[in-house]
């Protein structure tokens, strides 16, 4: 996007933008010229003939390899990601992630406008976890402008971020068990997480995406109505958890099917900068809010839990586990709730931080979660670098899916929970 | 071999425990709302897409065409033109289109008006065939709107 | 009524209006069976593609329209639901998919992002389509960010 050359590089292709792309947007003074139909047409051609060079590479005709495309438009690919997958017969020999196509520009559209302005835009990009991407950004601009939380509102933040933890990992479950295979726990898992959504339509008064959390505070105080249906909400999740451990954990179709499929050693997790679940699944008990506590996390009683296969069925069962924590941060929370303001009156609305760089990094369903900062001094920021789990899980498919079947990709990328706009941005 | 065996075992213990669930699960109350036969019901903060308060007092907005809204939307979704009446008073709009396909519901316009005249509106179920049915002009709808009040007042 | 006629037969016996009533209701029928069974070819781009896998699930039905079957393969499907933001690297992909779906074949356009571009529009946009009928022809507009699955059935309703 910059434009940096590398030198030695072994592929230095266009990652985010089409393969023709010869601009590089993040630029200071990057202008886009747009392009009429005729340019949409014909640059459509160079697309296709992009396509087909990468994907029918010429081999030799003694070689037995070949390359399957499991292409953008996928059943499993939970968005728009495409794989190439270099096989021999049924085994995989290597899997390339090809990424871009749900590239949205959001890192430029936080340069034009001012702090306010970039609201909408964190809660989009991992669109399962609107809540924490939102007090990620809030968090690092209250850092840049040095202003005080109530205490209210921290409370406030940590149920509504447990309960969207809640959510997301709902989402991944059923989503994960129908492409294994199974389509009861999908229905039964989104019934649990609509309840979820109602409570955050009673809070915020939106589904999905939300911009519930303002500089110094929240938006809206959460009503008692809402309090008293999270407090119901406990016991009925940890019935259907119980529920859920004997239909699917205990089933052996499920676990023949993900034990020992797409091994992460920890090694190779350190590596890649792997974070989340599938960092704990490989041993290692690192969580942003254990290790680098942000907002009130260190005055409740939870912990880490780790595996240690590093496998999928490994995977699966920290998350449950995370499920279970978070229920158990939550009825914390929920006890000991203190009356007060919900904001801080004293906020600005437009502001001029002072020049620097700033981070702020939150523990997000799917792994760590950053925003880099740089101020100018200026009412819109000069820099918004938003450092994404999902890119850094992405890169270590490449080495996890050697010596797997054909089968196994599917489980493999599942269990990984990625959500491709988190990749691409 | 004795692993095997007791693996078969196992195994099949546990698909009938699963299947046990879901017959208990099937005896459970139905979850499906039998939308559009059976409302659904919203909660009162949702998000719906902008329009104008009626003020009960006045019967009327309260806008003051101060640009506010639209210099605070992320989006670009307002394009306002006003000026102040001959006989005097507030500035009024005399333009106010306002494209719901590019809102991200930040409700920041509403914060941001002075007049406090911009709120949600409860209406969750739009579709049309016609893409352009979503430029509103604030103006006109606040007059339908009106008419459909004293309809309903006047019956 | 006959059913099983020859075409032939049917273009020389128009003028006694009887063959026309034949196929008018059997016209008719096939209409019935593809509004009722309208299948969707799974195409989630971005957060649109979560609400619309709200509305095939438990509380929302889809099924109850006929609509619940999401074929994978654009052979099999006749309803394509752009749910999310168009991106220009995934443009020519849809233009394909379209291309390969059988006729009579609609596009429902879900969400801001696929109509007008949403809150990514602005005027230095390089890496979005702004509008999925700059590319293809759109039938439906479900507008929302993202919209509710109400929303979303009753764009389907209109357009079965």
């Amino acid at each position: 996007m910059y434009g940096m050359k590398i030198d030695n590089h072994p592929k230095l292709d266009r990652l985010l933008l089409p393969e023709y792309s010869n601009f590089h947007p993040l630029r200071k003074g990057f202008k886009f010229e747009g392009d009429s139909v005729d340019d949409m047409n014909r640059t459509w051609e160079i697309e296709r003939e992009a396509d087909q060079k990468v994907s029918s590479t010429v081999l030799e005709h003694h070689r037995r390899d070949y390359f399957v495309n499991m292409g953008p438009q996928h059943p499993s690919t939970h968005g728009v990601l495409r794989l190439l997958l270099h096989m021999d017969g049924e085994t995989i020999l290597e899997i390339d992630p090809v990424i871009g196509y749900a590239h949205r520009a959001d890192e430029k559209m936080g340069e034009n406008g001012n702090y306010m302005q970039f609201y909408p835009y964190p809660s989009r990009v991992d669109y399962l976890a609107g809540m924490i991407y939102n007090w990620g950004y809030v968090g690092t601009v209250e850092r840049a402008i040095g202003i005080e939380i109530t205490e209210r509102a921290q409370y406030i933040r940590v149920i509504v971020s447990e309960l969207q933890r809640l959510a997301s990992h709902l989402m991944w479950y059923g989503a994960f068990l129908m492409d294994v295979g199974s389509f009861t726990p999908f229905l039964y898992c989104f019934q649990d997480r609509e309840e979820i959504l109602d409570m955050f339509e009673m809070c915020d008064g939106s589904r999905l995406t939300y911009n519930y959390f303002r500089f110094g505070g929240q938006e809206r105080d959460l009503s008692p109505e809402m309090l008293d249906r999270a407090r119901k909400f406990i016991p009925m999740m940890k019935s259907h958890l119980k529920d859920y451990e004997k239909l699917v954990q205990k089933n052996i179709i499920f676990r023949k099917r993900t034990e020992g499929v797409g091994v992460i050693t920890k090694d190779m997790a350190i590596q890649y900068g792997v974070t989340g679940a599938s960092l704990r699944a490989s041993g290692f008990a690192y969580d942003v809010r254990k290790s680098e506590p942000y907002g009130i996390y260190n005055q409740f009683e939870w912990d880490v839990p780790t595996a240690t296969t590093g496998d999928a069925y490994g995977r699966f069962a920290v998350r449950v586990q995370e499920m279970w924590q978070s229920l158990r941060i939550l009825e914390q929370a929920l006890t000991r709730i203190p009356e007060g303001p919900y904001n801080n009156p004293a906020a600005p609305k437009r502001f001029k931080p002072n020049p620097g760089e700033f981070y702020f990094c939150v523990e997000s369903p799917r792994g760590e979660m950053g925003i880099y900062l740089i101020s100018d001094g200026t009412e819109n920021p000069y820099r918004i670098k938003m450092r994404t789990p999902c890119y850094s899980n992405l890169q270590v498919i490449k080495d996890v899916g050697r010596k797997n079947f054909l089968a196994d990709v599917v489980c493999i990328l599942g269990s990984l929970d990625i959500v491709v706009p988190d990749v691409d941005r | 071999m004795f692993k095997n065996i007791k693996e078969i075992f196992t195994g099949a213990w546990s698909i009938l425990v699963g299947m046990f669930i879901t017959f208990k699960w099937m005896l459970k109350r139905p979850v499906t709302i039998q939308y559009p036969k059976q409302p659904t019901r919203p909660s009162p903060v949702h998000k719906g897409r902008i329009r104008f308060v009626i003020f009960p007092a006045t019967g009327t907005h309260d806008c003051i065409a101060c640009l506010k809204c639209q210099n605070i939307c992320p989006s670009d979704c307002f394009e306002i033109k006003g000026d102040k009446p001959a006989e005097g008073g507030k500035k009024r709009p005399n333009f106010f289109t306002y494209n719901f396909s590019n809102c991200s519901l930040c409700s920041l316009c509403i914060e941001a008006c002075p007049t406090k005249t911009l709120e949600h509106s409860p209406e969750f179920n739009l579709a049309s065939e016609n893409k352009d049915d979503y430029f509103y002009n604030f103006l006109n709808d606040v007059e339908e709107r009106k008419k459909k009040v004293d309809a309903t007042v006047n019956r | 009524m006959e059913m099983n006629v020859n075409p032939q037969q049917a273009a020389a016996h128009q003028k006694d209006g009887l063959m026309g009533v034949v196929f008018a209701s059997l016209e008719k029928l096939l209409n019935i069976g593809r509004a009722n069974s309208l299948w969707p070819l799974t195409f989630g781009l971005h957060c649109c593609a979560i609400e619309m896998m709200a509305a095939s699930a438990s509380r929302f039905d889809l099924d109850r329209f006929g609509a619940g079957v999401f074929r994978g393969s654009p052979r099999q499907a006749d309803l394509m639901i752009v749910a999310g933001t168009v991106s220009r690297k995934m443009a020519p992909r849809i233009k394909m998919l379209y291309d390969q779906m059988p006729a009579p074949k609609y596009v429902i356009a879900m969400g801001g992002c696929a109509m007008w571009g949403g809150p990514y529009q602005y005027d230095g946009q390089y890496a979005i389509i702004e509008g999925v009928d700059r590319i293809v022809p759109a039938d439906v507009h479900v507008p929302g960010c993202p919209p509710r699955p109400e929303g979303l059935i009753e764009g389907l309703l209109s357009s079965a």
